[in-house]
């Protein structure tokens, strides 16, 4: 059986006009990523702010076309957007936005704009009241306007919208990150049990990483628009294999009980690189503290290492690299 | 810089093009000039002679283009009616516009930022609604109904001033207030809201959490980030110092740029209805030019070259 | 004990007539690191904004609030002014809007050296250049000069930080400094904030929606809800043994690292609005350990064990009776 969703290799550009007088650079936001999402799993994507994983969902969800690369959906080839076969495999795949203010309409009620899918790909628009109800929401909510619910409510309103035309396919970009931390665990639990429910696939974007271990199958880390390290969650959280995961996984904040089994903690120098201005090679080689000439030069392919299969994108994915390499202090406020 | 002096310029050329191209057209649809000008009851050879004069006869794209080439040479044609030079007929009118828009301008300057300010600053008291009353009022009824109002109260009740004409300084202050009201209100607004925005964002806090005192911080840190949007509508004032003053003009029979443009309308005297459109095209694209440049002293995130830093 | 630092008591505020502070007591000894956690609208920033009198002119407050035993509440502007920015600075949530779009940002720093220090020209510009260093800003020679728009999220909140220690402060209140930005910048942050207060002995209010970087930074939290403090305890003892059951769901509602991987018990339904506050304990329509005395009446703190205190009812008097000697 083939796979629900399955990106080979796609790239995406823009170009990034500098300033009012300057000439415009070329930004590679999405960069040869390959990704594929089961029936009813879901693949977590995790980056920081401009590493291309918003990009990669609107990709996934052929929103966007990729410059280069495929994406195909249920094993056949994503239809460009706009055209009329695209517009028809709009109702099998849906997405959820960070804002869910933003995402509604302001000046509609929340039942009309649950209905409104429905209405636009002629299935049955009763539908709307058990729809709000699979989400927690109570039937009195579809008279309501976005501005009359809370955070988490809009945020189920979105989730009903999305699923209104049952699709098999959901991308969910910072879903939860807008939210409060009781409303958050509120959301996930949904997403889990809408899982459960009805099988759909989910591309869950996030920051966060507790959040991604929490809802996903796989998790895949992306660093300037490649991903650097894909595997089982607790693979990636538990033993980081790249450089890049291991720092983003001990930057987790967290209560640092005595004996805690975390190594110590790895604080990254310098700011995440501008993505118009790539450095060579491996492109997380000025942060890395084990960073050798092949990574100035090379860019290092997405591959299983050699030791233990665990799928990496690093030159040393199987030296011994010491956490202490890290751990320098800041030497300026020393 | 270069390439953006140029694309500015090349936008105002375009700009003034297509103001003069506008006026063309509609002048030429609205009516047959030689007609007008020469009234209804002259005998069609006089007529026909005046057209074959001003090459009204030759078709009308014909005489578009050799009304380009001339304003290309520099010459900006002749009027119709006496046969002067159109520049000269609208320069030597200018002085008496000025005469009311400068110290409108003043006026507008001197009420309008202060009350936006303090309305801003004490926003929901007496003050504040004083002077929202004041700019809604000053911005919906027209120069005309205001003009006319003032003219009813202060030179027929009253007779302490004159209704119009151009004898004595004193015949300037009716026309200048109800110029000057409209635009100070106007402004008033428009500066009430741009503080208003300001005061909100969280650099003001950050500046009363270090230690500022009030004052400092509306001075030293409201007023130079609330100028920034103000500047645009003060640009636009400077921009119709020309061509703003049409209707008061006419109200109080004043003999600027503004009643010329009238006269020369119903005339249908093209060269100087063009002539003046021209004027107020260039003063207004300067105006703008101006406000561009000046968008760059005071907002440095306008300014060229700085780049954020990748450390 | 030494006497307190600065102190709440009582603290109330409102806006309008609708509550957002309902009487909230705190300490904070000298270098002491507080962790402040709650929900959006809990009162967690109005309490510090309130205290150094930056609320705008509608909000009503009473109650006291001290600085080594002066009365800060009513206190004449002047004196407010020394204290702001000086024995307290104060650093906030976006860094990017924070700064002054406008000045330079070694302006910014030298107002505040002007202000609470008297240094000012060229003496005022090399100690900016030593602060933006000391926080870590790379050749702070030629970035005092710098607008803030060049520079990055993470720099801003630096140059913020240079800026609050213009004043030499005793005390550091951080409104949710990291929560715009990237998870590894904000560890660059919290560990210039600790290595900071190492340093100088300065204390530290850490307000944060974040249960993990309130962990991480601080000794004692208190959790807010619904404008008042719900418990209060060491970091250690709150995240082993949470006492109030908001504070037990908040902390079940995190998602673990490690272990199992279990459904998130998330609190149902939501903060109750400010114009419709629950005449008990505010959390009680959301509680599963509701009583029916918890919706009569507002439940007083009660000692839980070592500076540790809960505003619970179901608080277990055996704990409390054990409490009694210290």
């Amino acid at each position: 059986m083939t796979a629900l969703l399955e990106a080979r290799g796609i790239s995406r550009s823009y170009r990034l006009r500098r300033g009012i007088l300057g000439g415009s650079v070329e930004v590679r936001a999405v960069d040869h990523v390959s990704l594929t999402i089961e029936r009813g799993r879901t693949l977590g994507l995790v980056g920081e702010s401009g590493c291309g994983k918003s990009t990669t969902g609107r990709l996934a969800l052929g929103l966007e076309a990729p410059d280069s690369g495929e994406v195909r959906f249920d094993g056949a080839p994503m239809p460009s957007p706009n055209s009329a076969e695209w517009r028809r495999s709009r109702a099998r795949m849906q997405m959820v936005f960070q804002d869910p203010l933003g995402a509604l309409d302001r000046r509609l009620p929340i039942g009309a704009q649950v209905a409104e899918p429905l209405e636009i790909h002629g299935l049955d628009t009763t539908r709307v009241i058990p729809l709000l109800e699979s989400v927690g929401l109570r039937r009195d909510h579809a008279d309501r306007y976005p501005h009359e619910l809370s955070g988490g409510q809009r945020q189920r309103a979105v989730l009903a919208r999305a699923l209104a035309t049952d699709p098999a396919f959901l991308v969910c970009d910072e879903p939860i990150s807008a939210l409060d931390v009781s409303i958050q665990a509120q959301v996930m639990n949904l997403l889990t049990d809408i899982q459960a429910e009805r099988g759909v696939g989910m591309l869950f974007i996030s920051h966060d990483l507790r959040a991604v271990r929490q809802v996903s199958h796989r998790v895949a880390v992306m660093y300037l628009g490649r991903i650097v390290e894909e595997g089982e969650p607790d693979a990636v959280l538990h033993r980081p294999a790249h450089p890049y995961s291991r720092a983003l996984v001990s930057a987790i904040p967290q209560p640092r009980r005595a004996g805690a089994k975390f190594a110590p903690r790895i604080v990254l120098q310098g700011d995440p690189p501008n993505p118009a201005d790539r450095p060579s090679g491996c492109a997380f080689h000025p942060r890395c503290a084990f960073a050798t000439e092949i990574c100035r030069a090379v860019v290092p392919e997405l591959a299983p290492r050699a030791s233990d299969g665990r799928t990496v994108a690093c030159h040393r994915a199987d030296d011994d690299l010491p956490a202490e390499a890290w751990t320098k202090p800041l030497e300026r406020v020393a | 810089m270069l390439r953006f002096t140029a694309t500015r310029l090349l936008r105002a050329a375009i700009t003034i093009v297509m103001v003069v191209t506008f006026a063309f057209v509609v002048l030429r649809l609205s009516g047959d000039p030689a007609q007008i000008i020469m009234g209804a009851d002259a005998p069609p050879e006089a007529v026909d002679a005046f057209r074959t004069a001003w090459g009204l006869d030759e078709p009308i794209w014909v005489q578009y283009i050799s009304y380009f080439g001339a304003i290309f040479s520099g010459d900006l044609g002749r009027s119709m009616r006496d046969g002067r030079e159109a520049i000269v007929l609208v320069l030597e009118r200018i002085p008496a516009t000025l005469a009311l828009t400068v110290p409108a301008l003043v006026i507008k300057l001197a009420l309008g930022i202060p009350a936006g300010i303090l309305a801003a600053l004490y926003r929901n008291s007496a003050l504040d609604r004083a002077v929202m009353m004041f700019a809604v009022a000053g911005f919906t009824i027209p120069s005309f109904v205001l003009g006319l109002l003032l003219v009813l109260v202060f030179a027929v009740q009253l007779g302490w001033l004159p209704s119009g004409g151009q004898e004595s300084w004193r015949h300037a202050i009716l026309p200048v207030i109800t110029l000057g009201i409209g635009g100070a209100a106007a402004l008033a607004r428009f500066t009430r809201s741009a503080m208003l925005e300001v005061l909100g964002q969280p650099y003001i806090r950050t500046a009363s959490a270090k230690g500022v005192a009030w004052r400092r911080v509306v001075a030293n840190h409201a007023l130079p980030n609330a100028a920034i949007p103000t500047v645009t509508i003060i640009g636009f004032m400077f921009g119709s110092l020309i061509a703003g003053a049409v209707v008061v003009e006419s109200v109080f029979s004043w003999p600027g740029v503004g009643r010329l443009l009238v006269t020369a309308v119903s005339n249908r005297d093209l060269a100087v209805v063009q002539c003046i459109l021209l004027l107020v095209a260039m003063t207004m694209i300067t105006a703008n030019l101006v406000v561009d440049l000046l968008y760059g002293v005071l907002d440095p995130r306008l300014r060229g070259g700085a780049r954020k830093a990748e450390a | 004990m030494t006497a307190p630092l600065v102190s709440l008591r009582d603290l109330h505020v409102s806006f309008d007539g609708q509550p957002a502070l309902r009487g909230i007591d705190l300490d904070l000894a000298r270098g002491e690191a507080l962790g402040l956690v709650g929900e959006s609208g809990c009162g967690k920033s109005v309490t510090w904004l309130a205290a150094l009198g930056l609320l705008p002119g509608k909000a009503r407050i009473t109650g006291s609030v001290t600085l080594d035993g002066q009365e800060l509440l009513g206190a004449p502007t002047s004196t407010l002014e020394r204290v702001r920015g000086g024995r307290v600075a104060m650093i906030f949530q976006d860094p990017a809007s924070s700064l002054n779009p406008v000045h330079r940002v070694g302006t910014q720093i030298t107002e505040a050296l002007a202000l609470h220090r008297g240094i000012t020209g060229a003496a005022a510009r090399a100690e900016a250049q030593r602060l933006l260093d000391l926080v870590g800003i790379p050749d702070a020679a030629r970035r005092v000069d710098a607008y803030p728009h060049e520079f990055s999220g993470g720099q801003n909140q630096r140059v913020m930080i240079a800026m609050a220690l213009a004043g030499d402060p005793e005390m550091l209140v951080a409104d949710e400094p990291t929560t715009a930005l990237d998870v590894t910048i904000q560890a660059q942050i919290l560990e210039l904030l600790r290595a900071l207060r190492r340093e100088r002995n300065m204390a530290l209010v850490l307000i944060s929606h974040d249960l993990g970087v309130v962990a991480d930074s601080c000794e004692r939290v208190a959790v807010m809800y619904a404008g008042r403090i719900v418990e209060e305890a060491p970091v250690q003892r709150l995240f082993d043994g949470p006492a109030h059951p908001y504070a037990q769901g908040l902390l079940g509602a995190l998602p673990p690292l490690d272990g199992a991987r279990r459904r998130l018990s998330a609190i149902p339904g939501g903060v109750p609005e400010p114009w419709a506050m629950p005449k008990g304990c505010a959390f009680a329509p959301r509680c599963p350990a509701r009583m029916g005395a918890c919706e009569a009446e507002m439940p007083g703190d009660i000692p839980v064990g070592p500076a540790h205190r809960a505003a619970c009812l179901r608080v277990s008097p055996a704990r409390q009776h054990a409490m009694q000697p210290a």
